[in-house]
């Protein structure tokens, strides 16, 4: 008993199997299968019009797949029925490719949205490198004047101890001049005074003025 | 009456394949020539380098086309048609797909390079 239940376990799902593989392949599954795609296409398009305009597309080869299935009734069989199969599965393979461009579109358009951000990111990083590099060309500009003013302030300093030195020679040559003034002014009155006493001197040694004409 | 049965058989037989060996439609055959010219066309250009696998696969279909033209059979070759027209399509479409990933990517690298630089602004500072 336990042998034939096994068995018909096995066979049951063997079955079952077969009948879901078959199912893929079978018109109605194919119907199934590119109807689940579009949907599944559809909520990954988003608002994308070139995608949205393949998925329009996608649709009425679905409808063009489901007319064709609904031609297959009972009446039909043999050669016209194998002929409506050809006609589920060449309109949902076309299904199928329509959804691969779209998949296309989708991509190109993210693509696209990547690049430009890419693009305004790139703008304004451009923007920031291009103040950076103005303030360290003024900071460049700056930074060269300091050092001019070192350079001048040190010329500042050279001159103002010469100035300093010059100054101080200055008071010396003023002082030697006026010690020299003072030896003049001294010099001067001891002149006049070797002058007084040498007129002095010729009046007390001169003759008396009447003596010298009886001389004659 | 089987030899009579026969007979009627192959009297029905006949004008079936006198149908499937008609010839195709002749715009059905303009329509073959010229997604074969545009698939060579393709295959020459960009597209054929980007999306190779693609236009390969279209002229498959165009020479299953001409092969349905050949047997007779119309509706398959106007099949085969749209699947190739389908298939160039895509192919354009992944050739458009992939300029523009180039395109991101290298805008992508130059942006890198750019925030690179301003990083290094940034670690310097005022230097």
């Amino acid at each position: 008993m336990k042998r034939i239940l096994l068995f018909a376990s096995i066979v049951g799902l063997f079955t079952c199997a077969t009948a879901f593989a078959a199912d893929k392949d079978s018109p109605e599954g194919r119907i199934e299968a590119a109807r689940a795609a579009i949907e599944k296409a559809t909520s990954n398009s988003g608002d994308i019009k070139s995608a949205i305009d393949d998925l329009q597309q996608a649709n009425i080869y679905l409808k063009r797949a489901r007319e064709a299935y609904d031609k297959i009734g009972f009446l039909s069989f043999g050669d016209k029925k194998k002929e409506l199969e050809k006609d589920v599965a060449h309109q949902t393979l076309m299904v199928d490719k329509i959804l691969l461009l779209a998949a296309s579109h989708v991509s190109k358009h993210r693509a696209e949205e990547d690049a430009a951000q890419a693009d305004r990111q790139i703008a304004t990083t451009k923007t920031r490198i291009k103040i950076i590099e103005s303030c360290r060309s003024e900071l460049d500009k700056v930074k060269g004047d300091a050092s001019k003013l070192d350079s001048i302030a040190k010329e500042l300093t050279t001159l103002k101890a010469e100035k300093a030195e010059q100054l101080k020679k200055l008071d010396e040559l003023k002082a030697e001049n006026t010690k020299l003034a003072d030896q003049v002014a001294k010099q001067a009155a001891e002149i006049k005074q070797l002058n007084s006493k040498l007129e002095e001197a010729q009046k007390s040694v001169a003759p008396a003025p009447s003596a010298a004409p009886a001389a004659k | 009456m089987r030899r009579i049965g026969a007979l009627m058989l192959m009297l029905l037989l006949v004008p079936l394949g006198t149908v499937s060996a008609a010839e195709v439609s002749k715009d059905t055959s303009a329509r073959v020539n010229l997604i074969s010219e545009k698939a060579s066309k393709m295959s020459s250009s960009k597209v054929g380098e980007y999306a190779r696998q693609d236009v390969g696969a279209a002229q498959t279909s165009i020479s299953e086309a001409k092969l349905a033209m050949a047997a007779g059979n119309e509706k398959l070759a106007q099949q085969k048609i749209e699947l190739a027209e389908m298939q160039l399509t895509i192919a354009e479409a992944r050739t458009a797909e992939k300029e523009a990933l180039e395109q991101a990517t290298l805008k992508r690298a130059e942006l890198k390079k750019l925030e690179a630089q301003l990083d290094s602004f940034f670690k310097e500072g005022g230097k």
